[in-house]
């Protein structure tokens, strides 16, 4: 199978102790497989398996995954188990480039020199998905393997917006600079959006929402580019997430490592895994638990209520920043779990907007589950899109890209 | 009545004394005195007596009846304005674990004060004041709630006396009576450590400041918005200490860390030709875009900018990308809003903020301060 002929492009998205993958048929974009391996490489009371589906059949596998190459294996061997085709080229999702990444590229041994050096900028993604990448090429030296990266997208980014007010020393020599995350996501909702409106990508403008159940981000969006995005240097920065604080004074965090005389995996701790929606609400990282259980007078429901809005404000001020910057947009799009399925999130989001050209149509929004779909009045002067992102499917189509564009060369 | 008004800063302490109601200071200056000789007894005393000194010198029958002095933090504590005593030191001792800085140093000059001038009223201006009506949603950072036992980190602004001050005038100049309330402001405060406000009426939406002034628009020397895991990458890749970290985030970053020089930000902006400029003129320009567009969001639309602070003149660069921005999203043909440059000095507003509150006036700021037309 080739590139003009077609492939099947088995993608592979690796967290720190998971490892969802899909099989691919491109151009088509039928997929043949796909799945989860969970509890990767950690010690829980239940054994590792992998979650699958093959078509309408789908089921379980238990199996020792000690690291993310035995789960490769393991997933590799349920593909041939099913009688489903070899892959034709692996793909990868790279969560951080660094700045040696500007765009996504097909694996050689310097691209994996290189990506090692990426590792001290997200040591608890990169090196596992390093690691895969590795594995692939010991076991298949002779498959193509193209690594897609969450924070290429945002490469474009001019310095005006992704530049600290710190000393060169930092900015230089540290990288100290915003390199943004989810624009893998970002750019394929763009994509969709610009197809949705009828206008080509390169004239877009809008500006991304993609409000996950843990991580969330916007993106600002001009010509198609990415020209802002709310996380920075780390995941850490902007929206009110799940359990990660977002915008933080750094006097804050400063006072959190003075008083934890200087640990800072305590602070480390504390503001990426137990503030956000579970910090300010005190008993749920999940922002729809919280809007299940916010009515009522006692003290729970008063801060199920609070957090809501300190979610939704924090989101309206960025969206009204992005609006700015962007100037005339097209669109604005809700994506990913919250994005896609709370219609109250967008709703809330969008409320008292209308200065920026927003007006929801409060019943559409509300009854609306079959994605795409445009929620704003008929009149609205900028759109409002609920879009399904789908992460694998962009991953496929950008390394069926590469593939074929250096086969033709 | 004769003022003495007191505006302690980093490293100098502004004075300026009035026969009020006249605006135009009898004498005014500034001394340089670190906050260390600040904290110290004999050096309080020599610089109050310097004070006392160029006053009498000035007009042999001056005699101080009002010392106001203006403070950065007054925390919870201090809604208003308060007449130093004894009762009010003890709550002042109170705010000493979150603001170590900043409250030693303010008991330290009042108490000095009452001694230098036993027979004038001491009146402490807070600058905080005016954020205490936040909304909870934009003071409460996503932290949990009790930490180590300490109370949760709180969002102020720290530059209250002019915001209130400046979108005052705004609202007399803008709303027709009965409708100040509604009036949507956005009000830009220039200086060393610029602050951008969104007041609805008279009540504060959004403050770029944080818990310190560190958060925000970049300063004259201090980094601004920064993503924490900057700093959690420096206490633990880099092996920094937290006092290390806060001398690079206060004093060597912000407009000076991106010029890689000493550099004001009225040079920032007029000096143009200068490349080694451009990158702390566009970063400044753009956080001002940012913090102006969730400012409208917050206040659901825009009547009026105003500029406002020891750079305010600095407006004439600023307006025309902010109005192009803010404007062209707008949904249908609306009014511009308008732009005004407010230049009364800080030491007015603090004197008259004092002396409104001595007279049991609660609308304060009724006629501070001069503004001239859009830049």
């Amino acid at each position: 199978m080739t590139p003009e002929t077609g492939m099947n492009i088995l993608v592979f998205n690796c967290g720190s102790s998971s490892l969802k993958y899909r099989l691919l048929a491109m151009p088509g974009e039928d997929e043949l497989a796909g799945g989860e391996a969970q509890r990767v490489g950690t010690r829980t009371s239940e054994p590792s398996r992998i979650l699958y589906r093959f078509g309408k059949h789908s089921g379980v596998h238990f199996a020792e995954m000690p690291d993310h190459a035995s789960a490769f294996g393991q997933v590799l061997h349920l593909i041939e188990q099913h009688g489903c085709p070899f892959p034709g080229a692996l793909a990868h999702r790279i969560v951080h480039g660094g700045r040696r990444f500007r765009d996504h590229v097909r694996v050689d041994e310097q691209v994996l020199a290189s990506l090692e050096e990426t590792c001290r900028l997200a040591p608890l993604h990169n090196p596992p998905q390093l690691g895969l990448v590795r594995e692939c090429a010991r076991r298949f030296p002779d498959l193509a393997q193209v690594l897609v990266f969450d924070t290429a997208f945002h490469s474009a980014i001019p310095a005006r917006a992704g530049t600290y007010a710190l000393p060169a020393s930092l900015r230089c020599d540290l990288e100290m600079a915003k390199f943004g995350f989810h624009g893998i996501s970002h750019a394929y909702v763009a994509a969709e959006a610009a197809r949705f409106l009828g206008i080509a990508l390169d004239r877009l403008r809008a500006v991304s929402c993609h409000l996950g159940s843990g991580g969330a981000s916007l993106c600002a969006i001009v010509d198609g580019r990415s020209v802002d995005t709310t996380m920075g240097y780390s995941p850490l920065q902007g929206l009110v997430m799940s359990t990660r604080c977002g915008d933080l004074d750094p006097a804050v965090a400063l006072r959190l490592l003075s008083g934890c005389e200087g640990d800072p995996n305590f602070a480390e701790t504390l503001l990426n895994r137990r503030s956000g929606v579970l910090g300010l609400s005190g008993r749920s990282s999940d922002l729809r638990d919280l809007l299940a259980g916010k009515q009522g007078e006692d003290r729970e429901a008063l801060r199920a209520v609070h957090t809501i809005r300190c979610y939704t404000w924090r989101l309206r001020k960025y969206l009204g920043a992005y609006l700015a910057v962007v100037g005339s947009p097209h669109a604005v799009i809700f994506t990913d779990t919250l994005g896609e399925t709370v219609p109250e999130v967008r709703a809330a989001a969008c409320a008292g907007m209308d200065a920026f050209g927003l007006q929801l149509d409060a019943e559409r929004n509300a009854s609306s589950t079959t994605l795409p779909v445009d929620v704003a009045t008929s009149d609205s002067p900028v759109r409002i899109l609920a879009l399904a992102t789908n992460e694998e499917l962009a991953i496929a189509r950008t390394s069926y890209a590469i593939i074929g564009r250096e086969a033709r060369k | 009545m004769n003022v003495l008004t007191l505006i302690p800063g980093g490293r100098h302490v502004e004075f300026a004394a009035f026969r009020w109601p006249a605006r135009e200071p009898v004498i005014a200056g500034s001394l340089e005195i670190s906050q260390e000789e600040l904290d110290r007894r004999d050096s309080l005393e020599t610089f109050l007596d310097i004070v006392a000194g160029r006053c009498r010198s000035h007009r042999p029958t001056f005699r101080i009846e009002t010392v106001a002095i203006r403070a950065v933090y007054g925390g919870e504590t201090f809604r208003r304005p308060a007449v130093f005593c004894p009762e009010v030191r003890r709550r002042l001792d109170s705010l000493i674990p979150e603001a170590p800085l900043e409250a030693p140093v303010l008991i330290a000059l009042a108490d000095r004060c009452r001694h230098t001038f036993p027979a004038a009223s001491v009146l402490l201006v807070f600058e905080t004041s005016f954020f205490l009506d936040l909304p909870p949603e934009e003071r409460e950072y996503a932290v949990p709630e009790q930490e180590g036992g300490s109370a949760a980190p709180l969002r102020y602004g720290f530059h209250g006396i002019t915001h209130a001050a400046a979108c005052a005038r705004a609202r007399t100049e803008l709303a027709p009576s009965g409708e100040a309330h509604r009036t949507r402001i956005i009000s830009v405060f220039l200086d060393d450590s610029p602050e951008v406000a969104a007041v609805l009426g008279d009540r504060p939406l959004m403050s770029t400041s944080g818990s310190s002034p560190l958060q925000g628009l970049p300063g004259r020397t201090s980094c601004g918005d920064l993503d924490p895991g900057i700093v959690l990458a420096l206490a633990g890749e880099h092996k920094w200490g937290p006092e290390e970290i806060n001398a690079c985030l206060t004093g060597e970053s912000g407009l000076v860390g991106l010029a890689g020089r000493q550099v004001e930000m009225s040079e920032v902006f007029s000096s143009r030709r200068d490349a080694t400029l451009n990158l702390a003129r566009e970063v400044l320009e753009y956080r001002l875009l940012l913090a102006c567009g969730a400012a409208k969001a917050t206040l659901g639309g825009l009547d009026a900018i105003v500029f406002s602070g020891r750079h305010a003149q600095l407006a004439r660069y600023l307006t025309g990308p902010l109005l192009s921005a803010l404007v062209r999203g707008e949904d249908r043909p609306v009014e511009a809003p308008t732009c005004m440059v407010f230049a009364a000095p800080l030491e007015v507003l603090v004197t008259e903020e004092a002396l409104s509150f001595l007279a049991g006036d609660s609308v304060a700021f009724r006629s501070a301060g001069r503004e001239e037309d859009s830049p």
